[in-house]
């Protein structure tokens, strides 16, 4: 019986009542409206947008400009302990920081790192605020996040057997860089590993001692650089 | 010849039937109608998010290529801590010819 209606319904060819008729159009038209909407939406999403991949290229010159800096920066603390030759005892000594780097290097990170390892009291972590810019104004202003911290995991270090086994610990540096604002905005990482190396040179040698050097030299290996706003959670390597 | 003059005939005949007819179409029929026209805005909204990605892709592509072919002009870029003071650094600044600039160490 049930089988004869439905098969009946099936091959029936009356219409339906303009109510039904005028419902059924609505819901077509809605489905129809949300689904264009939707594609064009996503069209959108994609479509080329000539500020985001300015900021993009801007981001990216800043971040890779930070890096080479960083990269070819060698620090060198150099230690001189004067050594009086009638009885062989210290006789006080000089501390010097040099930087072979003129620029980035030699002006900021020379002054960091020192406060870091001779202030007792500045910590594991430092973080500083820099902007990157061009004298024209051409490009948009980068801001780079970056910050410093002690790598105590006892790894990297050198021991200063001349000093009372003085450690000093390398230090990692992380940047976090971003362009521009909003749905345009561009956010890049990056990760420089450090290292620190020591020697010690004696000026003479047993009564004729007069001085022994010691230097340490804190250098960076660069990671590669994320694109993204949070490296550690997610991001495209670029 | 005799039997292709019949075909057509009735063929006419049932198309002119079906034009004068004001029966409507089984539920059957119109569900596939349905489904058909269905999946042809799914397919026409696919087709507009692809061709969008594939310009996407054309244009970045179209950047790459036009920045390898640049020659680059020297140009100073600041790093700044807080105001006033700052390192400066040279660096070789290029110019796409649609207009997008970037720039690399010297």
């Amino acid at each position: 019986m049930a089988g004869r209606k439905i098969r009946k319904k099936l091959n029936s060819t009356h219409g339906t009542s303009i109510f039904f008729g005028i419902l059924f159009f609505m819901i077509a038209s809605i489905l129809s409206i949300v689904m264009l909407n939707g594609a064009v939406t996503a069209a959108k999403r994609v479509q080329s947008d000539k500020q985001a991949e300015q900021n993009y290229l801007t981001c990216s010159s800043a971040a890779k400009l930070l890096r080479n800096e960083i990269e070819k920066t060698a620090i060198i603390r150099k230690r001189t302990q004067t050594w009086r030759e009638y009885d062989q005892t210290p006789n006080g000594d000089t501390i010097e920081w040099n930087s072979d780097s003129q620029t980035f290097g030699g002006i900021y990170l020379k002054d960091w790192i020192q406060n870091m390892t001779e202030d007792v009291t500045a910590g594991d972590t430092m973080t500083q605020t820099l902007q990157v810019c061009d004298s024209d104004g051409q490009l948009q202003n980068v801001t780079a996040d970056l910050k410093i911290t002690k790598d105590s995991s006892g790894e990297n270090k050198f021991v200063d057997s001349e000093d009372r086994n003085r450690t000093y610990y390398s230090y990692d540096i992380s940047i976090n860089l971003s362009a521009g604002e909003g749905v345009d905005s561009c956010k890049m990482n990056v990760k420089l590993n450090g290292t620190v190396e020591g020697n010690t040179k004696r000026n003479g040698s047993g009564t004729s001692l007069t001085a022994v050097v010691t230097e340490v030299k804190y250098t960076w290996k660069a990671e590669r650089i994320i694109f993204g706003a949070d490296p550690d959670i997610k991001g495209v390597v670029q | 010849m005799r039997k292709k003059t019949i075909v057509s005939r009735i063929m006419s005949n049932s198309a002119a039937t079906k034009l004068r007819s004001n029966s409507g179409e089984s539920i059957v029929e119109t569900l596939v109608t349905m489904i058909i026209l269905s999946l042809a805005v799914v397919m026409l909204s696919g087709a507009v998010v692809t061709s969008a990605r594939v310009n996407q892709r054309a244009e970045n592509a179209d950047t790459a290529f036009i920045s390898s072919q640049n020659q680059p002009v020297s140009h100073m870029i600041s790093i700044l801590k807080g105001t006033g003071e700052g390192a400066n650094l040279n660096v070789n600044l290029y110019q796409t010819e649609n207009g997008y600039i970037y720039y690399e160490s010297q």
